[in-house]
């Protein structure tokens, strides 16, 4: 008995250790699976929170989706604004401003309204409406359109006109208001391109209301553009552009019963590492010849005279930017020259046979990819009427 | 006539200077705002040419370039469109544009290597 008491003694000594290790296993054990239950609650939670942060996102995202989705047509505006100060030697100076905004309608995928109504404000408010015209793209290589729009007769009118495109504050002459070249007319066009490798042909054919020659008066012999003639006048440009060359060359050509005019554009913008920058050459020369007369000062058409009515015009224009340079303030800065002519036919009686050379100079400061400063020196050289000096002050913001 | 014939004799000129200094820059190489930070896709080209360098000569027929992030790519639909009809642009050529002015994937801003290599470190050490 003694030695079975002794057996079961030592067994139950034995036996303690073991128990005493699986109690302190099973504790382990809870308290490992309290941390792993209170971590998988903190994970709930947290992606709890994050499906929450996920479905907000989703319903802002559907949200902002539906209003930004376009429709079938697209209403867009963008133009430029203009702000200028003009200090005439001995001449009175002048702030001006306008805002040309471009108002841009597509209807669908081929049918485009374009608009660019005008507000420029110096003595006082004028308003024009640069053109307001229908497109519809018929072919790839064909767009036809109606309504008021910027003759495609030469370039500077339709392409460089906006005041932060041209590089100087004027016009040339001859594409300004009372130059020779029309700058926009109603009526219909078709134009298009057609690819030829790595060049561009161009052409444009339009048809519009016959400027008007006036023939009596203090203004007789001017050519005055009128939105409502009874004749027509047609024309057109024919440009080859080649790519890689930044290099554009084009003819126009306009008749009416009234003048004749033709007229070519070289155009060439290109990035020139030799030269370290941006290297811009515009030409544009137009010669119109209108009826001969008769004319008369005095508006009973008494003493009639006649006039070889020949106009000739044009300008040469280079800008240089040294757009590689190290410098980011020289980067943005742009130089600028242009010489510009108008000839008019000799006259019997006037301003009107005043030829005109024009000579300016500038420095443009580019605050960013559509907007300038420019600052500018303009000396005009008259036959009649005297010379004269001027400085150009103007900011421009394409928007 | 005496105009007109300085104004050959300039376009010559242009001609020759352009002949002589005859290089044949990309867009990714101007600087300032001319810059447009893009690179030539060769999924889509025109007539051997990139989008990106398509872009960069016909805007640069007239103006400076401007930024494609300026307009919404629904915007510059409408823009191109205008364009295409001033500038005579080829179908071919407005579609081009189109798809470059659509896709705004160079423009996004690379992650620096340092911090991407970050990321996945952190990522990595979370994964299972």
């Amino acid at each position: 008995m003694t030695r079975v008491v002794r057996a079961a003694v030592a067994a139950g000594l034995a036996a303690l250790p073991l128990l005493s290790g699986a109690a302190s296993v099973a504790a382990q054990d809870t308290t490992e699976t309290r941390r792993l239950r209170a971590e998988l609650a903190a994970l709930r939670e947290e992606l709890s929170q994050f499906q929450d942060d996920v479905d907000a996102r989703m319903t802002a995202l559907r949200d902002s989706a539906r209003f930004a989705q376009a429709g079938s047509n697209r209403f867009v505006v963008t133009g430029y604004g203009v702000g200028a100060f003009t200090a005439v030697r001995d001449g009175a100076s002048t702030f001006s401003s306008a805002i040309a905004p471009i108002l841009l309608w597509q209807l669908n995928d081929r049918v485009l309204f374009q608009a660019e109504p005008e507000f420029e404000m110096a003595e006082a408010l004028e308003t024009n409406v640069e053109y307001a015209h229908v497109s519809y793209l018929a072919l790839d290589f064909l767009t036809l359109g109606a309504g008021k729009f910027l003759t495609p007769f030469n370039i500077f009118s339709q392409r460089l006109h906006p005041a932060w495109i041209n590089k100087l504050p004027t016009a040339p002459l001859a594409f300004g208001h009372g130059g020779i070249v029309p700058g926009s007319g109603v009526g219909a066009f078709a134009r298009g391109g057609v690819p030829l490798g790595r060049t561009r042909l161009s052409y444009a054919f339009y048809g519009i209301n016959a400027p008007e020659l006036m023939t009596m008066g203090e203004a007789a012999g001017a050519i005055e553009a009128t939105d409502a003639g009874e004749a027509r006048a047609f024309g057109g440009r024919f440009g080859l552009f080649m790519l890689r060359a930044g290099l554009e060359v084009g003819v126009s050509s306009q008749t009416s019963d009234v003048a004749k005019l033709a007229g070519a554009d070289v155009s060439l913008s290109r990035q020139l590492a030799a030269l370290r920058g941006n290297l811009d050459l515009r030409l544009e020369g137009v010669i119109s010849d209108a009826v001969d007369g008769p004319f008369a000062i005095d508006t009973t058409m008494t003493d009639q005279f006649f006039v070889n009515n020949r106009r000739e015009g044009g300008y040469g224009q280079l800008a240089y930017r040294p757009s590689l340079a190290e410098s980011r303030v020289l980067r943005n800065i742009e130089l600028v020259g242009r010489y510009e002519w108008l000839d008019r036919p000799d006259w019997r009686g006037g301003e009107m046979g005043n030829d005109t050379k024009r000579y300016a100079a500038g420095v443009n400061v580019w605050l960013t990819s559509s907007m300038q400063i420019k600052l500018g020196v303009q000396r005009t050289i008259n036959t009649i009427g005297g010379n004269s000096r001027a400085l150009l002050f103007q900011t421009a913001t394409g928007f | 006539m005496r105009h007109i014939r300085i104004l050959a004799l300039a376009t010559t000129t242009a001609a020759v200077l352009v002949a002589a200094c005859a290089t044949n820059p990309t867009p990714s190489a101007s600087r300032g705002s001319l810059r447009t930070a893009v690179a030539p896709a060769a999924a889509s080209r025109a007539d051997a040419m990139g989008r990106a360098e398509l872009w960069s000569a016909h805007c640069a027929r007239c103006h400076t370039l401007r930024a494609r992030t300026e307009y919404s790519p629904a915007q510059w639909a409408v823009i191109v469109n205008h364009m295409r009809v001033v500038a005579d642009l080829p179908g071919q050529d407005y579609r081009a544009l189109l798809e470059y002015l659509a896709d705004r994937t160079p423009d996004v801003p690379r992650v620096p290597t340092k911090v991407a290599a970050g990321r996945n470190a952190t990522t990595s050490q979370r994964s299972p």
